[in-house]
This record gives structure tokens, C-alpha cells and sequence, in this order.
């Protein structure tokens, strides 16, 4: 199974990733914002990274950048709920930005569950 | 200086004397030595002075050459000489010399002889001149100068005037005794005297200048008047011996004298004796100077006792003021004429006189010569005269005749005051004497007076009577006309006697109108006349009876019955009980009622009657009456009270105007009012768009059931009058039998009156047609057609008042509109983030719950609505991020039929089998810049929506969809939209249709009107949030019952389609660029990507500039070109313009402002960025702009 870094300032929805992806027997760390996911990531490099957009302090994507400047082979997947700007924007920046899949919140744990089992190949 | 020529035979005395006299300061101008040479050189230098020596040799000597000297060149000559023998002297005696010297002499000597030589040259020349003058004065004057000598009686001179004046020669004269030439004496001043005395007074020398003229005998016989002006000549001892004098003729003088006193003589025999008074006055007091005889005779006083005393004193002014004003006038005018004054002689009696005067100057005074001649008689002769003449006028002119003469050129001579008066009254201008006849006459009528006045004047007698307006009254004038003769029978002038015969003109005139009248009346009366007797029936009908309805004269028996069938029914029952009251009872009676003509018409008659005979028991025996037709009267009645419904409708529509907003209601009414009123028997309006196209008809006065009015407009079909109001301004009026009612559908609702149209039309804009008819008989008149435009005039500002209304409402209702889901969209924005978080955990934990729970469980059921739910919530959100345009949609020229096409399909199998699907998609349209997920979604929710309104009784769904144009800014406007290509789709259904409360609110987020699970609300605010993102316009209209029409109008963009075609050409092509575009403002972001992208290049759209320059730091090489703005929050484009510059000094940049600022300028001059474009920003500037930085950057 994998490791997965889950970052999202939102508790609940890291709480619910996290037994989502547990209940398929990966490994989850967390992280609440783009620094400590990268400081975390530094640590202990994850499989894969799935990272909120907008965020406090460090957004997802400036820890994209932050991520893929260090580690140029992260796998990551960006979520978006929207904000000020629709979802696909920030989503089609982190593609842009070396994001391998986006997502829209809410995600169906099928939609969720497949895009991590695609990314992470052999370990999904 | 005396000029000298000496002459002497010896050389050396002449030097001695030619020494001599320089020394004396005279000139020597020659010597001679000889006589000869002496003569000689005295004529070429005539000195004054020839020293001359006696004794010479020589042919001549001195004496002789003296001579010569003298006689041929006046030389005076001093002789030299040694001789002084006396008979040489006595010789030179004989030449006259100026002097001798005797040799030898001394200077002194020579000086004395030359000074006394030249001194008596002098002297002798101008005796000598004297002499000759006074000779050639006594010579040539015609008087006669003499000396005469007493002792010898004899002239020692006369001088040649002698002979002019007597004819006798000086010598003759001497020969004549006085007494034989002088015929008579007169001393001036004394008179005649004795002609010996004269002399004899003169010898004796007791008188000394002497005047007297003598009248004397020539020698040719002539008598002559001389004067004799003399002076005593006395000898040395003062004895008279003679005397000197001048004669003269003088006979003119006499004869002028003699003429003069003759004259004097006449003059004042004249003055004296001429009958006429003339008197010499003083000016300043009228003293008398002078009087005549007449003078005495006229006044009374003599000569004596007049003269000396003044007018006044003498009295002989009446008054005496008279004499001021007499002197006054004198003074002004310079003379008195005809001046005419009472005098009073000297006995007190009156005198009148007429005065001449003048002023004169007598005896060196200012005086007046006044003639006066007594006209007392005259006057007196004068004034019986007059009273006579005054008292003949007087009697003429209180004549009643107007009289009048003519003299033989037609100028009025003698009238009347009442001709003179009647000329007044009739011309207006004063008659004077002398006036042509024939000017102030009526043109038309002078050539007929003067011919009258010709016929008088060549003696015929005439009588005639002649017509005039007196100030609008009519005065007839019989006038005699006749010729006036002289006492020798010649014609001198024309006499007329003008009697004034108006009264029994008038007398006669009225005598035959009133026969006249009367005779018209019996012929022309449009009453007809009956005569019934009640209990025998017999009944006369009058001729005009029957004519009056139409039938000849007794085509129909004269009888009760006859009357009483042609009685129209309606006025049957009052017309007879009418004429039956009179049987007992009523006396007369007057009833109005309609009767029957012969072609049928109905005439209104007015019918008197009245009981003219009874029997003992009252029962009328004879009634009889006229009939009068007032159809006429009836009509107008009619027609006044039908304009005043009109009027009333006017009125009504005015206020229907102000008060109702709805059109189509407001139409409704106007038609009611203007049949309600009783105006017009129907009334319809038909309203069209700009296109001519059916709006809305309403009418009233139809029968409701009429179906064809409603069937011919909706099918698209309008009346003739209809079209033809449409296309001309103004009130029209067709007949049934015209052209244009011929097959007209309506024609047989119309009816027979005709219709009255007019189109409605405001500020230029047709808004559709009025259209009227006529109830009663009369026609569409004038006026009738002025109040149906004022009419037309209100409606049709009403509907323009509207339309205004209602665009503003509309623009009000889109402003609202837009703004709510603005504010809406805010709000979903900002909740959208959090809502999707919140729900992704429920889903989620919902999902692995219902792992852990058995399937088919009540647990599991619930988590399974725990899902459906939070699906729904995802749903949502999505739905108020697309209306609030927050969705990402990339729009493209699309085909839109495919897609409608493709949606229908779908449709077909979600809605019920009881609805109908008409499609109407026109193969063939421009492409419509969208999004084909938006464009399929706008189509469901139209569908979706239209079928629920027919969900209970089924109905038809149409869909059509065709390529229009919106080139009338009307409706542009209306729809807030520009002009110009369009896609419009329709989606329209049968259903329950909307109230207009609820159409208001439809497009409002969560607004609707199904149960809360049937929908979000959002369909149709997603709908129109779709279609005003793409530029297009949405249009409802809706009926209660009837249905719902959405018309969805998309621009057409330019270009083919790109959806299924490769991209187009364009010159700003690019080669999949990647552009970083940075904006605050998120819509602005998009555009610019939404421009860009078509054109091929890869866009990234930013809102943040400090994400971007950390995206940017990120990959600085990932982009070909940034786009920033220039004014944004926390870092501003300039500033990051510099930060990407310091990452990546070569980066292409193109800046973005929202103004044209120094800043951006500034930033120009920089040069680090490429270009600067304004907001807002066009497309192919922009395209432009790239490519050409982009083409820069290359070429490096």
C-alpha cells in the first residue's frame, strides 16, 4: 500500500480522506496548509500528495510549486470547493502547475478512490 | 545839368567858353566853328542852350543859324557877340534870343545869361503849353467862351463853340447886335426880362457874375435857349470895360422844364378834380396834407378846414379803431386794396367808402396817398340786392325740388340747398360751383347723366327717374330735365328739377313684393295642406301634400286611410291620437311623426291641425291643417347630438388615457367608449409593430359572436381600409361600394354607412389604425372628421405614452433583474468554497458508512437519502455558480441546430406522451458563440418548464429556431439589444399560461411556483444568467390559459462555426503561445483568455498578481508573453511587471489600463514593457498587440 499526504485546512474532510484512503489500506499523513504538508513531505516523502487549493498561509499552489520544485517526480491531486474565481480555474492552474489529476469537491469516493489508484499504479 | 552847343568861328574862344562852363558845372555837348555845322550838330544833339556867336563866316551867320535853330527845332539860342551895333542887334532882336553877352564877358556874367536863358525857355514853353490847352478846351467844348468889350461892343474872343451853338463864326458873331440874336431873357430864379435891359445892367457894372439864358435865332432860323454865365472884366484901375463869360444850349433843360411844369399842371388838375376823394396823410397821425375836391365834396369839410388836422379829429372815422386797422394793413402788405369803411361826413351821416392807399413820402414825411370812392349808394343797391337774392335762395333752397343748372361745359352753376344736399348725401363730397357734372358720379351711371345732360343741352325736355343708395337706403329721384336760354333763344346751360319720389316708390315696390310674395309663397310653400271632416271623411289633400312624399298630385285618394298607412309604424299611435283629440275637445293640436315617400324613405313631418268647425255637441265637423316637412331639421338634430356623443367619447378617451396603463385594456375601452357613448355604431383598433405586423385587435359594437374580424386579422389578412390607413396620415373615409371594400371580409360587418379610418401614429411612429362607422344617415363631414382626429390624436399619445412606460419599466425591471443575480452570484461565489468542503465529508463519510452497514437496511436506506441529498446540495451549487457566471465555460462558435437537435431527442423521452413536440429548426443559421453544455441546458429548462405548464390537459410544445434580424432599433431597443443578426429560438406552449405578477419574477433565483422537490428555482435565472453572458435577450410573453412563448435571441457571432471545423485563419494566428494574463477584475481575466484562446494560444488567466509572479518564479520559462493589468491590489502591474523582469529580463510584457494615464506612459517610457493597451479591450487590437510582440521577440 501507499503513503499518502493529505492536505487540506479543513479537518473534517482530512478526517474523512483519511479513513476513506485507510479503509483501502493506504497510509495517511495530514498536513493543515502548504508549509507543513512540504515540511512533512520533506520527512517523509508520500506516494502521492492530494491537496486542497485554497488554503491560509500556504495555498495548494504554492505547495504544488513548492512540492514540484523540490521534488520534481510528487504525484499530486488537487481538490477545489471554488471560491472567488470557479474551481476549474485553480484546478486548470494546478494541472498547469504539475498537478496529474483535479478534482471538484465534493468527489465521489469512486471518483476519489480511482484517481489515487490510477496515480499510484502498482501500490493502488 | 544843362546841356551846352557852342558855336563859334574861333577855335580859342570856344575853348575859353567850353572852360568856362565846366567850371559852372554845365555839360558841353558839341562844339561848331561854323553856322552851318552849328545847325547841323543842334539837330543831332538838341541841347538846351546854343552859345551861339553872331559874327561868323560862312553862308550862314549866327543870326541866321539862330533862326534856323529856332524855327525848325525850338532851340533857344544866348547870342555871343563883340559887336553891340544896334542894327545887328536890332536884327538878333528878331530871332527872340535868350540872352546877349557882349565879349569879352566874365563867368559870372556867362552863368547870369544861361541861368536867366534857361529859366525863360521854361517859362515860354509852358506859357505856351497853357495857351494850347486852353485854345483846344474853348475850341472843342460846344460852349462858347468870350470876352467881350462895352466901349466897342465887340469880342475880343469867342471861341469856335459859337458857330455849334449859333451858327455864325466867331467874326460874323461880332457883326450882330444882341438885341437881333436873342430873342428873350430869363434871369433863373426872377423870370423874363427885357432883353435891352440885361446889357444895360451888365455895362453899368452893377452887377458881377451874371446869370441868364436867352432864347435865340440861329442862322439857320432854330430857336435856342442859351445860358450866360459872365463875369465883370475890369481894367487895372477896377473899371468895368467888358466881360468874359460862357454860353451854353441849354434847350434841352428848357424843354424838359417846360414838359415837367405842363405835367405838374395836369397832375394837379387831375388830383383836384378827379372824382375820387384822395387825400395826402401823415402816416403816424393822418394828418391832412393834401385833399382833392372830391375831398370836399364826399366829407363836407373844405380844403381849408381839413388841411392840418387829423382824420380822427375831424371825425371822419365811424370808428376810429377802423384807422388802426386801415394803417396795419397798409404796413404789412405795403399797400391797401379795396378796403372798405364807414365814414362820417360832416353832417354825421354815414359814408361808405372803398380805399386805396399808399404809402408815400411827401414834403420828406412818411405819408399815405389814399383814393377813396363813396359806395354808399352802391352798397345800399347792393343790400336790397342780396335780400332780394336771399329771400329768391330762400325759397328755392326750402324747395323740396332739388334744382340744379349746368352751364354748356357740364360744371354745376346755380343749385338748391336741397340739390347741394342730396349731392352730399349721395357722393359724400361738397358740392361747389364749377364741379364737373359728371365727376363725382357713379362711374357706371355718369355716361348715362351726361347723355341726359347733352339732350338738355341741345334743348330737349326730359323727365326721368334716377335710383341712388342713401347710406344703404334706396331714393329713387324723378328729375325734369331742360335747357336754359339765353333772352336771344341761345342755349346756355341746362336747368334740372329733381323731385324726390322714394316714398311713392316704395309704396309701389312694396304694393308688387307683397303680390309677389304672396304669389310665391302659393306657388313654393312646403307645407301641404288637408281639410277633414270627421263625420263624413271627406278629405282634401293639397297638391303639395302628395309632392312632399313623392307621389303626383292625387295619384292616391285623398282619405283617412290613405294617411294613416304611410304613417310609419312607430309614430302610428301618437299621430293618431293626436288628431283624434281634436274630434272632442282639443282645438288644435302639433304632433312631429315619420311618413312614407313613394321610393320608401321616411319623412319627418311636422303636422299641425286645428278645429275650424264644430257641431252643437263639440263633435268637430271640419279640421284642417298643413304638413311640414322638417326631415332636415330632424337630420341636423341628429347629427349635433351625434357630434356631441363624439364629443363625449373625446372627453372620455381623455380620461380613459390617464388613467389606463394597460394597452391592450386601454384599446379595449376606447373601442367601448367610443360605441358606448352611441358615437359610432361599431369601433375597432388594430395594432401593428414597425413591420406592419398584428400586435393586437380589439373592437366594439361587433356582434361578439362575429368571427370574421378576428379570423381575418389573425391570419395575418387586414382590411384594405386597414393597410391603405396605415400608409397615408389623415382621416379616411371609404364608401361600401369602393374599391377597397369590394371583397373585403368584413364587408358584411361593416354594414351599408361606410367606414371612417385614420391610423394612429404619434412622434412619427405608426402605432396601428382607428377605424369607426356611422350610425345614423348623415355622412362623415368636416367636422365630424376633425373630432375623430383629435380622437385618434389621444390614443395614439396614449400608446406612445405607453410604450414610453412600458421601456422604462422593462429597462427597470432588466436593471433590477441584473442586479439581483449580481448580488446573488457574490454570495454563491463566496459560499460555494465552503459549501462544496462541507459537503464533501458528508458524502463521503455517507459512502464508507454505507460499507460498514448491510444492504436493504434502514440504515442503509437513510444514508443512501443521506447521498441523494448532498448530491443535490453539489448539484445546486454548480446551478448558482453557472447563473452567477462563475463556471468556466469556453464559448465557441457553435451550430446551434445540432445541438437543439440533439436536446430535443433527450426531451422526447422525459415528457409525457399526452404533449405534442412541433419542431421547427431552420437547417440553416449563423453560429452562436456559447458553450454547447450552457446551450443544451437553456434548452432542457425551457422544455422542461413548458411541459410542466401543460403537465395536466397535455398541450403542444413548439420549438422553432430561425436566423433573424433585428435591424429595426425598436425592437433592438425594446429588447436591449443591439442591431443585427440573431439566432432566435422559440420554445412556446399551451399551458396554463402565466398572471403577470408571476411573469415578473421568474428570471429571480429560487423563484418558483412547483413543489420544493420538483426544482432548485434556478432553471430560468441559469437560463438568462446563459443568454446575457453570450449578448442575447430573452423575451415572455404570456397568456393566462393560453400559454407561454420564450423567444431566446443569440448574437450571431462572425465566422463559420468551430466546433467541428479547424480553427480559422487569421492573420494573428498563434503558434500555441502560452500567455500569462493577470487581472483583478476575474470577467476582465476571461475575456482576455475567451479572446485569446480561439486564436490558438494557451492562456492562463490569473486574478492575483502575487500568485502570478510566483507561478511565474515557478516556470519562468513555461510563458511566451504576459498580460497584466495595471491597476491592481497588493501588487500592482508595473511592480510585478519588474519582478517577472528581474526573474527573466527578456519576458515580452504587455501592460492593460482601465485609463489613459500619466502612470501608463511613464511606464511606456520605460521601455522594459512592450506595448500599453486600453480598456476596454477589442479583440483584434488585442490579437494585433501579441503577435506583434510576440513576432518582436522572435526576430531576436
Amino acid at each position: 500500500m501507499a503513503h499518502i499526504l493529505i492536505v487540506d485546512d479543513d479537518t473534517q474532510i482530512r478526517d474523512m480522506l483519511r479513513q476513506m484512503l485507510e479503509r483501502e489500506g493506504h497510509q495517511v499523513s495530514e498536513a493543515a496548509d502548504g508549509g507543513k504538508a512540504i515540511k512533512c513531505y520533506r520527512e517523509s516523502p508520500a506516494d502521492l500528495v492530494i491537496t486542497d487549493i485554497l488554503m491560509p498561509e500556504k495555498d495548494g499552489l504554492e505547495t504544488i510549486l513548492g512540492l514540484k520544485r523540490e521534488f520534481s517526480n510528487v504525484k499530486i491531486i488537487a481538490l477545489s470547493g471554488g471560491g472567488q474565481v470557479a474551481p476549474k480555474n485553480y484546478l486548470l492552474m494546478a494541472q498547469k502547475l504539475g498537478a496529474q489529476r483535479i478534482l471538484t469537491k465534493p468527489v465521489e469516493r469512486k471518483e476519489m478512490l480511482g484517481a489515487v489508484r490510477e496515480l499510484l499504479g502498482d501500490k493502488g | 545839368m544843362a546841356r551846352i552847343l557852342i558855336v563859334d568861328d574861333s577855335p580859342s574862344a570856344i575853348g575859353i567858353y567850353k572852360k568856362m562852363l565846366l567850371r559852372l558845372g554845365y555839360d558841353v555837348v558839341g562844339t561848331a566853328f561854323s553856322g552851318v555845322e552849328g545847325v547841323k550838330q543842334a539837330e543831332v544833339l538838341m541841347p538846351d542852350i546854343v552859345l551861339l556867336d553872331i559874327v561868323m563866316p560862312g553862308s550862314l551867320d549866327g543870326i541866321a543859324a539862330a533862326e534856323i535853330m529856332k524855327d525848325k527845332f525850338d532851340i533857344p539860342v544866348v547870342f555871343l557877340t563883340a559887336y553891340s551895333e544896334d542894327e545887328l542887334i536890332d536884327r538878333a532882336k528878331q530871332v527872340e534870343p535868350l540872352g546877349y553877352l557882349i565879349k569879352p564877358f566874365r563867368r559870372r556874367e556867362l552863368k547870369v545869361a544861361i541861368e536867366i536863358a534857361l529859366y525863360r525857355k521854361d517859362i515860354e514853353r509852358r506859357l505856351r503849353e497853357t495857351e494850347e490847352r486852353f485854345r483846344f478846351l474853348a475850341d472843342t467844348t460846344g460852349d462858347a467862351l468870350y470876352q467881350l468889350r462895352y466901349d466897342s461892343m465887340t469880342y475880343d474872343y469867342i471861341s469856335q463853340g459859337i458857330t455849334t451853338l449859333t451858327g455864325y463864326t466867331p467874326v460874323e458873331i461880332n457883326t450882330l447886335s444882341f438885341s437881333r440874336l436873342v430873342k428873350k431873357v430869363n434871369i433863373p430864379g426872377e423870370g423874363d426880362a427885357p432883353v435891352d435891359l440885361i446889357m444895360q445892367n451888365r455895362i453899368s457894372g452893377r452887377v458881377g457874375e451874371y446869370l441868364a439864358d436867352y432864347l435865340i435865332e440861329t442862322r439857320s432860323g432854330q430857336m435856342k435857349w442859351l445860358s450866360d454865365h459872365s463875369f465883370p472884366w475890369r481894367d487895372n484901375q477896377g473899371q468895368v470895360i467888358g466881360s468874359v463869360g460862357i454860353l451854353s444850349d441849354i434847350t434841352a433843360r428848357k424843354k424838359a422844364e417846360e414838359a415837367y411844369r405842363e405835367s405838374e399842371q395836369r397832375l394837379a388838375a387831375v388830383f383836384r378834380q378827379t372824382p375820387a376823394m384822395i387825400v395826402i396823410t401823415t402816416l403816424q397821425e393822418g394828418r391832412y396834407l393834401e385833399v382833392n375836391d372830391a375831398f370836399e365834396r364826399i366829407s363836407g369839410y373844405s380844403r381849408d378846414e381839413a388841411l392840418g388836422k387829423t382824420s380822427l379829429e375831424l371825425g371822419l372815422y365811424r370808428e376810429p379803431k377802423d384807422r388802426d386797422d386801415f394803417v396795419r394793413r397798409l404796413q404789412d402788405d405795403g399797400e391797401v386794396r379795396n378796403y372798405e369803411v364807414t365814414s362820417l361826413d360832416r353832417s354825421g351821416k354815414n359814408i361808405e367808402r372803398l380805399v386805396f392807399a399808399v404809402p408815400i413820402t411827401y414834403q420828406g414825411e412818411p405819408c399815405i396817398l389814399s383814393a377813396s370812392s363813396d359806395i354808399t349808394e352802391l352798397k345800399r343797391a347792393q343790400r336790397i340786392l342780396a335780400d332780394k337774392q336771399a329771400r329768391l335762395n330762400a325759397i328755392i333752397d326750402s324747395a323740396p325740388l332739388a334744382i340744379w343748372s349746368l352751364d354748356r361745359d357740364l360744371c354745376y352753376r346755380d343749385f338748391n340747398a336741397t340739390f347741394s344736399r342730396r349731392f352730399r348725401e349721395i357722393t359724400g363730397v361738397e358740392l361747389r360751383e364749377g364741379m364737373r357734372a359728371t365727376l363725382h358720379l357713379d362711374p357706371e351711371e355718369a355716361p348715362t347723366w351726361e347723355e341726359q345732360y347733352q339732350r338738355a343741352l341741345r334743348g330737349e325736355r326730359m323727365e326721368v327717374e334716377h335710383a341712388f343708395k342713401v347710406w344703404g337706403k334706396d331714393l329713387f329721384i324723378r328729375i325734369t330735365f331742360g335747357p336754359i336760354r339765353s333772352e336771344s333763344g341761345e342755349i346756355t346751360g341746362a336747368l334740372m328739377l329733381g323731385q324726390n319720389i322714394t316714398d311713392q316708390k316704395q309704396a309701389q315696390e312694396a304694393l308688387h313684393r307683397s303680390e309677389e310674395r304672396f304669389m310665391l309663397a302659393l306657388e313654393a310653400t312646403r307645407d301641404g295642406l288637408w281639410d277633414w271632416n270627421p263625420k263624413t271623411g271627406e278629405v282634401y289633400f293639397s297638391p303639395r301634400y302628395y309632392t312632399m312624399l313623392g307621389y303626383a298630385p292625387d295619384e292616391a285618394p285623398p282619405s283617412y286611410d290613405t294617411w294613416a298607412a304611410l304613417l310609419h309604424p312607430d309614430d302610428r299611435e301618437g299621430a293618431i291620437q293626436k288628431l283624434e283629440s281634436c274630434i272632442y275637445g282639443a282645438s288644435s293640436y302639433e304632433v312631429e311623426f315619420r311618413l312614407k315617400t313613394k321610393s320608401g324613405e321616411w319623412r319627418w313631418i311636422l303636422g299641425r291641425g286645428k278645429v275650424v268647425e264644430r257641431e252643437a255637441d263639440g263633435r268637430a265637423l271640419r279640421i284642417v291643417g298643413t304638413y311640414f316637412d322638417i326631415t332636415e331639421r330632424k337630420e341636423s338634430e341628429a347629427k349635433i347630438k351625434h357630434l356631441n356623443n363624439i364629443l363625449r367619447s373625446v372627453r372620455s378617451v381623455s380620461q380613459l388615457i390617464t388613467r389606463e396603463k394597460d394597452r391592450d385594456k386601454l384599446i379595449a375601452d376606447a373601442c367601448d367608449v367610443l360605441v358606448k357613448n352611441r358615437g359610432y355604431s361599431f369601433a375597432w383598433i388594430v395594432l401593428t409593430d414597425n413591420r406592419g405586423s398584428l400586435l393586437a385587435a380589439v373592437q366594439a359594437g361587433f356582434d361578439k359572436d362575429s368571427l370574421p374580424m378576428t379570423e381575418c386579422l389573425e391570419g395575418g389578412r387586414f382590411p384594405e381600409c386597414v393597410l391603405f390607413a396605415l400608409s397615408r396620415p389623415g382621416v379616411l373615409v371609404f364608401y361600401p361600394d369602393e374599391a377597397q371594400c369590394k371583397g373585403c371580409l368584413l364587408s358584411g360587418e361593416c354594414g351599408s354607412r361606410g367606414v371612417m379610418t385614420s391610423r394612429l401614429n404619434h412622434g412619427g411612429v405608426v402605432y396601428g389604425v382607428l377605424a369607426v362607422s356611422l350610425p345614423g344617415s348623415f355622412g362623415f363631414d368636416a367636422e365630424e372628421q376633425e373630432l375623430f382626429g383629435e380622437l385618434v390624436a389621444d390614443i395614439s399619445y396614449a400608446l406612445c405614452n405607453l410604450e414610453q412606460e412600458n421601456k422604462m419599466k422593462r429597462l427597470e425591471a432588466q436593471i433590477r433583474q441584473a442586479q439581483k443575480i449580481q448580488a446573488i452570484g457574490t454570495l454563491a461565489g463566496g459560499i460555494a468554497h465552503d459549501f462544496n468542503n462541507i459537503l464533501f465529508p458528508i458524502m463521503g463519510y455517507s459512502e464508507m458508512t454505507m460499507d460498514d452497514v448491510t444492504v436493504g437496511t434502514r440504515a442503509h436506506r437513510n444514508l443512501e437519502a443521506i447521498l441523494k441529498a448532498a448530491n443535490r446540495a453539489k448539484d445546486l451549487v454548480r446551478q448558482i455558480l453557472t447563473f452567477s457566471r462563475q463556471t468556466d465555460h469556453l464559448l465557441e462558435p457553435l451550430a446551434l441546430q445540432p445541438l437543439v437537435n440533439e436536446s430535443l431527442k433527450l426531451l422526447r423521452a422525459s415528457i409525457p406522451a399526452t404533449i405534442e413536440i412541433k419542431a421547427d429548426i431552420e437547417p440553416i443559421g449563423g453560429p452562436v458563440r456559447a458553450d454547447a453544455t450552457q446551450i443544451h441546458q437553456v434548452i432542457m429548462n425551457l422544455c422542461i418548464n413548458a411541459s410542466q405548464a401543460m403537465a395536466r390537459h397535455g398541450g403542444t410544445l413548439k420549438v422553432d429556431m430561425r436566423e433573424i434580424e433585428l435591424d429595426s432599433h425598436q425592437e433592438a431597443i425594446r429588447l436591449n439589444v443591439s442591431p443585427g443578426k440573431y439566432i432566435r429560438l422559440t420554445v412556446s406552449d399551451t399551458g396554463c399560461g402565466m398572471e403577470p405578477h408571476v411573469m415578473e419574477r421568474i428570471f429571480d433565483p429560487y423563484f418558483t411556483t412547483r413543489a420544493l422537490e420538483e426544482g432548485t428555482g434556478l432553471g430560468l435565472s441559469m437560463v438568462h444568467g446563459i443568454v446575457h453572458s453570450y449578448g442575447g435577450a430573452i423575451d415572455v410573453t404570456s397568456r393566462v390559459d393560453e400559454g407561454t412563448t420564450f423567444q431566446i435571441y443569440l448574437p450571431i457571432a462572425v465566422g463559420p462555426a468551430k466546433v467541428h471545423e479547424p480553427e480559422p485563419v487569421s492573420p494573428h494566428l498563434a503558434n500555441r503561445e502560452s500567455i500569462l494574463v493577470v487581472d483583478d477584475e476575474r470577467e476582465v481575466a476571461k475575456v482576455i483568455k475567451l479572446m485569446l484562446e480561439p486564436l490558438g494560444y494557451q492562456v492562463t488567466a490569473l486574478t492575483n498578481s502575487l500568485e502570478a509572479l510566483e507561478m511565474f518564479r515557478t516556470a519562468p520559462e513555461a510563458f511566451d508573453l504576459i498580460i497584466t493589468d495595471l491597476t491592481m491590489p497588493q501588487l500592482r502591474g508595473d511592480r510585478l511587471s519588474r519582478k517577472l523582469l528581474a526573474i527573466r529580463p527578456d519576458v515580452p510584457i504587455i501592460l492593460c489600463t482601465g485609463f489613459d494615464t500619466e502612470a501608463a506612459n511613464e511606464i511606456l517610457m520605460d521601455k522594459t514593457i512592450r506595448e500599453c493597451l486600453t480598456k476596454p479591450v477589442v479583440k483584434d487590437k488585442l490579437a494585433e498587440a501579441v503577435r506583434r510582440v510576440l513576432d518582436q521577440d522572435k526576430g531576436k
